[in-house]
């Protein structure tokens, strides 16, 4: 049937490819326990920069949920020179165990901590 | 079977590593051929994680039937028995696989970076519409020097397209309708279409389908085209084998408006406008289909049992 090695080769890898990829999605849909998109965002205070008229703190944000989230919109909060400031971000999608990177904008280098809250999102 | 049916000439020929490669290019670029405007999709590549696994799952499942039946008609390789056709099928979903993965790295859709889930998604959708393209590939690609020189003697169980009966057009019909459409099923094109068509132009599209498949098959005279000729089975009728055409084409819009989770929360009314709309695509892919199995040969030999 098989006739040379690159054949022999040709099979092996597409057993493999189709098992690997069917096996996986059917042991994901077994251990998906529905969760709801658990956005997570985690801000990089260090790698803050300077922009002209601003300062932007990147952030990267999580979903540790099993469902995708669309149109996640997040806001931070900070406080800049005494004043509080706050600074939104929408993402399009964010699947499951995904992440994104985000960078959050204020007018100047916030004073204490910057907390980031989730303002909503759409399911799939 | 196999064996006996093999012409002697070729066996050699196909053993060298040379010929295998150059069916795996073949292949690769079929796959790509048809396959790279959904790799270029956004909403495919939401989809792989917008949809459930099991969805994903079913949606590979119906491919490999449709790529079993495309390679039982005329597949990537010419010697077939059952059990060398479900090989050949399964190294066609393989290559697929290679080559969307391929593909989804060289155009940054998926990196070290994607979640494992996510970039498996998108590689089992993306490696549909690309395992349609090398199944195509063998079939309607291959260089006239690898035709065989006369099907029906090679005594396969599973005749090339001379031998496809109505239903086996039919299931072709049903696989080109889903190979055509499956261009435009994942947008939301279709469903604007359906919600903002008035209903008279809804119904219009109706005998629209039927008109232009029917003229394409039996009146324009392409190659693969077929008289209007009534046979044995009910469906070989011009008029009804139109109409099944249309019915399959129907299905299959529905089950691509259900697959990319179109018919979730919506009203019968926008479901019925999405398929009607997709439908017309389908129903050009199905005659396309119908096309190519009935070409050739076919018709020739048609003649010769008419006569």
């Amino acid at each position: 049937m098989r006739q040379n090695w690159l054949e022999w080769v040709v099979l092996g890898v597409s057993v493999v490819a189709v098992i690997g990829l069917v096996g996986f999605l059917i042991i994901d849909g077994i251990t998906d326990e529905g969760r709801p998109p658990e956005p997570r965002a985690e801000l990089f205070a260090q790698a803050a920069y300077e922009l002209a008229g601003g300062w932007i703190i990147p952030a990267t944000v999580t979903n540790d949920g099993d469902e995708a989230a669309e149109a996640l919109a997040l806001r931070a909060t900070a406080t800049v020179d005494g004043v509080k400031e706050e600074s939104e971000i929408s993402v399009d999608y964010l699947p499951p165990g995904s992440d994104v990177d985000v960078s959050f904008g204020f007018s100047g280098p916030p004073e204490g901590e910057v907390t980031v809250q989730v303002v909503g999102f759409r399911l799939p | 079977m196999s064996e006996a049916s093999k012409p002697g000439g070729s066996a050699a020929a196909d053993s060298s590593v040379s010929t295998t490669a150059r069916d795996l290019v073949r292949a690769a670029g079929g796959g790509l051929l048809i396959g790279l405007p959904l790799l270029y999709t956004l909403e495919m590549w939401a989809h792989s994680f917008l949809l459930p696994s099991w969805k994903i799952v079913l949606l590979i499942g119906v491919a490999f039937i449709v790529v079993v039946g495309y390679s039982a008609v005329s597949g990537f390789r010419r010697e077939r028995t059952w059990a060398e056709l479900l090989i050949d099928s399964v190294e066609t979903m393989g290559i697929a696989a290679v080559v969307a993965t391929l593909a989804l790295l060289l155009l940054g859709r998926i990196g070290l970076e994607t979640g494992l889930r996510d970039a498996i998604g998108k590689i089992a959708l993306e490696m549909i519409p690309v395992a349609f393209g090398v199944s195509l590939a063998g079939a309607q690609l291959a260089s006239p020097d690898d035709e065989p020189e006369d099907a029906e003697d090679q005594g396969s169980d599973v005749a090339d397209g001379a031998g496809v009966g109505a239903f086996g057009r039919l299931f072709i019909a049903a696989g080109a309708a889903l190979l055509f459409a499956l261009n435009i099923a994942p947008t939301e094109e279709p469903v604007l279409l359906g919600i903002e068509a008035e209903w008279w132009l809804l119904l219009l599209t109706i005998p629209a389908s039927l008109l232009i498949t029917l003229g394409l098959v039996f009146y324009a005279d392409f190659r693969g085209g077929r008289e209007f000729k009534v046979g044995d089975s009910p469906l070989d009728h011009p008029l009804t084998e139109t109409l099944a055409a249309y019915a399959v084409s129907l299905l299959v819009a529905l089950l691509l408006m259900w697959s990319f989770d179109r018919t979730d929360g919506t009203s019968v009314s926008t479901i019925v406008g999405q398929t009607l709309m997709l439908a017309l695509v389908a129903s050009f892919g199905a005659a396309a289909g119908r096309l190519l199995v009935g070409g050739g040969q076919g018709k020739q030999q048609q003649q010769q049992e008419a006569s």
